[in-house]
């Protein structure tokens, strides 16, 4: 027991015995060796020297933990808002880009109730069959664009969506009861449109190789696509769920890429976590929750936020007022210039900022589109 | 558009943690184990603390999703890990101690920051368990607990951690 190998073995003993979670029939036995052992004697000396030390310090931190904990508990019995954000600063342009991330997104929701068709299992081939007989459909919910690392949200509004085949889909977000942000997406005219009211400016462009191909991912038809993965093993039933009064049962996919195919420095996004909560009675979605992390790229301006979206309120086969999809761009509007956005080099590169052609567009909307205000389609 | 409702236990038709534990009380049973938690994984003890808050405030505002309560200190950890990511990702490498705290040269803070650095140098399986088990008091049983793992494998982890924290010390002085 002497020799330095069956000290090197001792040493765990030690810190064990130091730490008091030595086996008591070994702590006899451990004693009398660092007794007789210099080298023992001086680690354990020096670990027990330092134990002291150290569970002093643990006792401050801990102190100072309780403090915390006191003045959380304090801010609740008083019902205070428990914060410890500074003051929101929302930077406009972040808003600008995050718009236009959160567009691309919903791309996505226009096919997310087709998802779920190719689901294998028997309640998703019920909920499948509820589907494809949906003609149209209109939605409330809301959207969050949180930065990492802070609390509060720098973007918060509540949408409104609007979905009919023949028009595709149209989102109007409100913050604080203002029109904040208009996203039509036409995949007839495989052409998308942003339009920014309270800065009167807009955004159009066509949807190019990239993103139809984001859209075909998002097929249902596209056996390679999205679908695979909600009729695969990922697909989880998150159990019952009392929505508004209602029954409803959930299910949900976890990190889906569905935009990895956007070069990462124009949008960075990991996998986004989809739940639906489907109603038991008529089989139909009636909540849709959301939520990824959008990183670093210059659509995200450069920041690293949280994306969380939910749809509730979801109404199905409604009639939907056509004149919702004529959007009437007023004169005063002016078309988001790329040159105002970081890298419109970058930007023209990638061809999701076709600037001649969305030049051309904004000519033509001019064109078709005189006089009337977009406020009247509000 | 999010509230944080601190008040009282809710009864209603949905069964969630509200009918079964109140804000006050998830804070008081759990803010030993969350500081813990990001103690382990931080570079200094102000981040830590203000994640502490912020796993809170997560938490309660959620509190309603929670639907099983025996889950609640796994549901917690889990917050707090994700914010404690969350962190790493916000913030580009630390700066040694010294350039970055300004704090006056307090003894105990020193101590502290001394401490939490040699932490945040041990391997990732071993700072949780080290953490947890000197802010609960030496309780291998509460460690357990919160890291849903064994008592001995608490232990062993622990005396691994221990003496590894032990080489990061003596090379410090």
């Amino acid at each position: 027991m002497n020799n330095q190998d069956n000290c090197t073995k001792n040493r765990e003993a030690i810190a064990a015995l130091v730490l008091g979670v030595l086996d008591t029939k070994d702590v006899d036995e451990l004693q009398k060796h660092i007794d007789s052992c210099q080298i023992c004697r001086k680690l354990y000396q020096d670990i027990l020297d330092e134990e002291k030390s150290i569970r002093s310090t643990f006792k401050e931190i801990a102190q100072k933990g309780e403090v915390i904990q006191s003045s959380l508990i304090e801010k609740l019995d008083k019902n205070e808002p428990v914060t410890i954000s500074s003051p929101k600063i929302i930077r406009r342009p972040l808003i600008k880009f995050a718009a236009v991330a959160a567009f691309i997104l919903v791309l996505i929701c226009l096919h997310q109730f087709n998802i779920l068709i190719k689901g294998t299992s028997i309640a998703w081939a019920d909920v499948a069959e509820r589907l494809k007989n949906v003609s149209s459909y209109k939605s409330q919910g809301w959207r969050l664009l949180t930065e990492i690392g802070q609390e509060e949200p720098f973007f918060q509004c509540e949408i409104l969506r609007y979905f009919s085949p023949e028009h595709g889909s149209i989102e109007k977000s409100y913050e604080n009861g203002e029109l904040v942000m208009l996203a039509y997406c036409s995949l007839s005219e495989k052409s998308a449109l942003i339009v920014l009211p309270k800065d009167k400016l807009y955004f159009h462009f066509e949807l190019n190789k990239e993103l139809l191909s984001l859209v075909e991912y998002t097929n249902p038809a596209n056996t390679d696509g999205i679908t695979k993965l909600f009729g695969s093993e990922r697909c989880i039933k998150l159990g019952g769920r009392e929505i508004d009064g209602i029954r409803t049962e959930g299910f949900e996919v976890k990190d889906v890429k569905v935009l990895s195919q956007v070069p990462q420095f124009l949008l960075n996004t990991k996998g986004f976590d989809i739940r639906m909560w489907v109603n038991e009675e008529t089989l139909l979605p009636i909540r849709i929750e959301g939520e990824g992390l959008v990183n670093k790229s210059l659509m995200s301006g450069l920041k690293d936020f949280k994306y969380e979206e939910v749809m509730s309120n979801i109404e199905y086969d409604v009639e939907i007022d056509e004149s919702i999809f004529e959007l009437n761009i007023p004169d005063d509007y002016t078309l988001i210039d790329p040159a105002n956005l970081s890298g419109k080099a970058e930007l023209s590169m990638l061809g999701i900022v076709p600037c001649g052609a969305a030049i051309i567009i904004y000519k033509n909307i001019k064109k078709r589109h005189n006089g009337k205000n977009i406020a009247d389609n509000i | 558009m999010k509230k944080i409702e601190p008040g009282n236990k809710r009864k209603g038709k949905g069964a969630n943690a509200l009918n079964d534990i109140t804000p006050q009380e998830l804070v008081r049973k759990y803010a030993s184990a969350v500081l813990g938690l990001c103690i382990a994984h931080t570079k200094n003890f102000h981040d830590s603390e203000d994640i502490m808050q912020e796993v809170f405030i997560k938490a309660i505002s959620k509190l309603d999703t929670l639907r099983d309560t025996s889950r609640t200190r796994a549901w917690l950890m889990q917050i707090a890990r994700r914010k404690c990511i969350d962190y790493h990702r916000s913030r580009p490498e630390t700066l040694p101690i010294s350039e970055e705290i300004e704090a006056p040269a307090i003894e105990k803070e020193n101590q502290i920051n001394r401490l939490h650095d040699a932490i945040s140098k041990l391997p990732d399986e071993y700072r949780e368990p080290i953490t947890l088990y000197y802010l609960s008091r030496q309780n291998c049983h509460s460690v357990a607990k919160t890291l849903g793992i064994s008592e001995d494998a608490v232990r062993s982890r622990l005396v691994r951690a221990r003496l590894k924290l032990h080489e990061i010390l003596s090379e410090d002085i």
